[in-house]
């Protein structure tokens, strides 16, 4: 009878030494990217970009040796549902890292957890505060990092943008969320400092099916542009009372309105809106033909392509997700399985090419990006095109 | 700006979102009036309406009226299975049962819209009136508002006269008064049911179709519009036809009025608070009357 159990127990023991020897096997990263919800436009490219970077490097063999396997829950753009992926990431499936959620407010709750719980965490939130917050408390570790422009550098260049133009009466528009109030409080404090005076301000709920009431209050201000982080179905409804309100200024919106189904959402009415974006928004023909970043966006257009039998759709989102995906790659094959390390190791990642931008981290600057990597897109001839 | 073009902004808004919502409702109500069954799923008649219309008209470039009818045949058909396969076998249930089946539908076809469709708002050119905008006062206004105002007036009318004077119509009412008495007299109860939600499709899809040119749709749009849209039918009266016009008109320009007077903070409590108030006074609704 024990022979017969020590036999037993001696298969189950070489099938687990398999099962384990395959878990080490395997880089398991949990994606908490939103498939559903509000915010979902700009999620669905990140993850296609994602996709594409994940089977670069499983293709030259994985990262030291060891295949990228992911994890990829639907955060939905809820707060408790993204923060309760991101906990059984931690808990359940022991991930080796996280990638996402992308909105503002469930990164932000994300924030606590993955410091306490000291894993790396690689978003696309333009609205999360993670450089304000580095700011303020220098000496606490932030395990959060946020590859896209972020408010207050997309922010400033529109104040110099706006500035170059002569435009120093602005009236804005924002959402009643934590990125309209990010980009309220980012307005209200700096502009002035930048010599642009706002003149006016609304609110709106992001589920309204018409912004004339806020639009028209604006209007009477008598701006020279209105500034907006609106986006995606409000987006489209703002643009339209804009237009029927009659107003010939600049409307400059929010950079995740650069995608080609924003501008088809728009029916055809396009004139005067305008949203900062990466270099690699501008259409790959525009940029020199010696032009590092060139090749870069040609070869990922190119994946694409092979992978989802179309063209890229919005490369600046799909550039979020690869470059995270990238990002996250270097940081696990030069620092191994140690998070603090891998943390460090971003933040000392300087010039690091990538899609999107050209990334240069800080203990300062989890974003990686500067002013200068950011441009002024307008809708002409219904494609984003560099504004002049 | 003269306070008067601030008003007329709000009215033109508040018109705006209430024609959406009477339009919404209109749909509900007829349902309620005919099997007393509160169909939660009809923002998912009205999202699938316009998805249906995006998708013929912008994928398979039919031409408009065409692409029109048969958006509302199809809506008809699923709203029919939906009382055939999920109301039918429970018909004897209690009311409560019915509507967490509604729900259990709407959540299903939720589901199915966000794997067909995608996940992206989409959006549908205006049909009438295309581009013009009407001005009064300074205040803007998109006359694709009158037109769903005309056609919600215009269904109203219609479908007081089929259930006034048409015989299929009184008997459609007979079967929501009194079912059993309604059974003895050889009336086809669940048909008259399955027809009352086909009609309902019907006026679902026409909601969707007209509204997704002002607020585009996605595949989780109708879960909003309808909550609204019940919200109005059940304000002005479920028990009376002009009930979701009425109501639905109130619910909006409150909101509006709401919006643009006191805070944008408040619309969604400033609506659920008339609702509240009028179920406090008048629980029939404002046209409701005690039967």
């Amino acid at each position: 009878m024990e022979k017969k159990m020590f036999l037993v127990f001696g298969i189950l023991g070489v099938f687990f030494m398999f099962g384990v020897a395959f878990a080490a096997d395997i880089v398991k990263i949990g994606v908490t990217y939103d498939q559903t919800g509000p915010c979902a436009h700009a999620s669905i490219h990140a993850m296609n970009g994602l996709l594409i970077a994940v089977d670069e490097i499983n293709a030259k063999g994985g990262i030291n040796g060891k295949k990228v396997e992911l994890i990829s829950i639907d955060g939905a753009c809820s707060v408790e549902k993204s923060l309760g992926n991101v906990k059984r990431f931690i808990l359940k499936d022991k991930v080796d890292t996280i990638i996402g959620p992308m909105f503002t407010g469930p990164s932000m709750a994300c924030m606590p957890v993955v410091n306490k719980e000291k894993i790396l965490l690689v978003t696309g939130s333009g609205g999360n505060p993670i450089n304000e917050m580095l700011a303020e408390k220098p000496g606490e570790k932030q395990f959060l990092f946020a590859l896209s422009m972020g408010i207050v550098f997309q922010h400033e260049h529109n104040v110099n943008w706006l500035k170059k133009r002569g435009i120093t009466k602005v009236a804005m528009i924002n959402p009643l969320n934590k990125l309209g109030e990010g980009s309220n409080a980012w307005y209200q404090n700096f502009a002035p400092k930048f010599g642009v005076q706002i003149v006016a301000s609304e609110n709106y709920d992001p589920a309204s099916m018409d912004l004339t009431p806020q639009l028209i209050k604006l209007k009477a201000a008598n701006p020279g542009a209105i500034v907006t982080m609106a986006s995606g179905a409000d987006g489209a409804i703002m643009i339209k009372g804009f237009h029927q309100l009659g107003m010939n200024i600049p409307l400059i919106t929010s950079d995740a309105n650069v995608t080609a189904s924003f501008v088809e959402s728009l029916e055809g009415k396009t004139e005067h809106v305008y949203a900062p974006g990466p270099i690699s928004t501008a259409p790959v023909e525009t940029l020199a033909a010696d032009d590092p970043r060139r090749k870069r966006i040609e070869k990922f257009m190119k994946d694409y392509e092979k992978k989802f039998g179309k063209r890229s759709q919005s490369l600046n989102w799909e550039g979020v997700g690869y470059d995270s995906m990238m990002v996250t790659y270097e940081a696990i094959k030069n620092a191994g399985g140690d998070q603090t390390k891998m943390r460090d190791y971003i933040e000392n990642m300087k010039n690091y090419p990538g899609i999107n931008a050209t990334y240069t981290f800080s203990a300062t600057n989890h974003r990686g990006y500067s002013v200068d990597q950011i441009q002024m897109f307008k809708i002409k001839g219904n494609v984003w095109n560099l504004a002049d | 700006m003269e306070p008067l073009t601030y008003y007329t902004q709000f009215l033109f808004s508040g018109l705006t979102v209430g024609a959406i919502y009477a339009l919404v409702g209109l749909g509900f109500a007829l349902v309620y009036n005919v099997s007393k069954v509160l169909n939660f799923a009809q923002g998912e008649f009205v999202m699938l309406g316009a998805m249906a219309m995006i998708y013929l008209v912008k994928g398979l470039q039919l031409a408009i009226p065409l692409a029109f009818l048969l958006s509302m045949l199809f809506v008809a058909v699923i709203g029919s299975l939906l009382d055939l396969i999920a109301i039918r076998p429970v018909q004897r249930g209690s009311p409560l049962i019915m509507i967490l089946i509604t729900i259990g539908g709407s959540v299903l076809i939720q589901g199915i819209a966000g794997l067909v469709f995608g996940r992206e708002h989409l959006s549908l050119p205006p049909l009438f009136f295309r581009g013009k905008v009407i001005t009064l006062f300074e205040a803007v206004f998109d006359p694709q508002i009158i037109s769903i105002i005309v056609l919600t007036v215009l269904a109203s009318i219609s479908l007081k006269i089929f259930l006034t004077q048409s015989w299929e119509g009184k008997a459609l009412r007979a079967c929501g008064e009194n079912k059993i008495a309604a059974y003895l007299l050889g009336m086809n109860v669940p048909f008259m049911r399955t027809l009352s939600f086909a009609l309902s499709g019907a006026l679902g899809a026409l909601a969707g179709i007209l509204v997704t040119p002002i607020c585009l749709m996605s595949f989780q749009g109708g879960v909003m519009l309808g909550v609204k849209g019940i919200c109005g039918a059940v304000i002005g009266g479920l028990n009376n036809i002009w009930g979701a016009l009425i109501g639905g008109l109130i619910l909006g320009l409150s909101e509006s009025f709401g919006v643009g007077i006191i805070s944008s903070k408040y619309k969604d409590a400033i609506a659920f608070c008339i609702l509240l108030i009028i179920l406090f006074i008048k629980p029939q609704g404002i046209l409701g009357s005690n039967k």
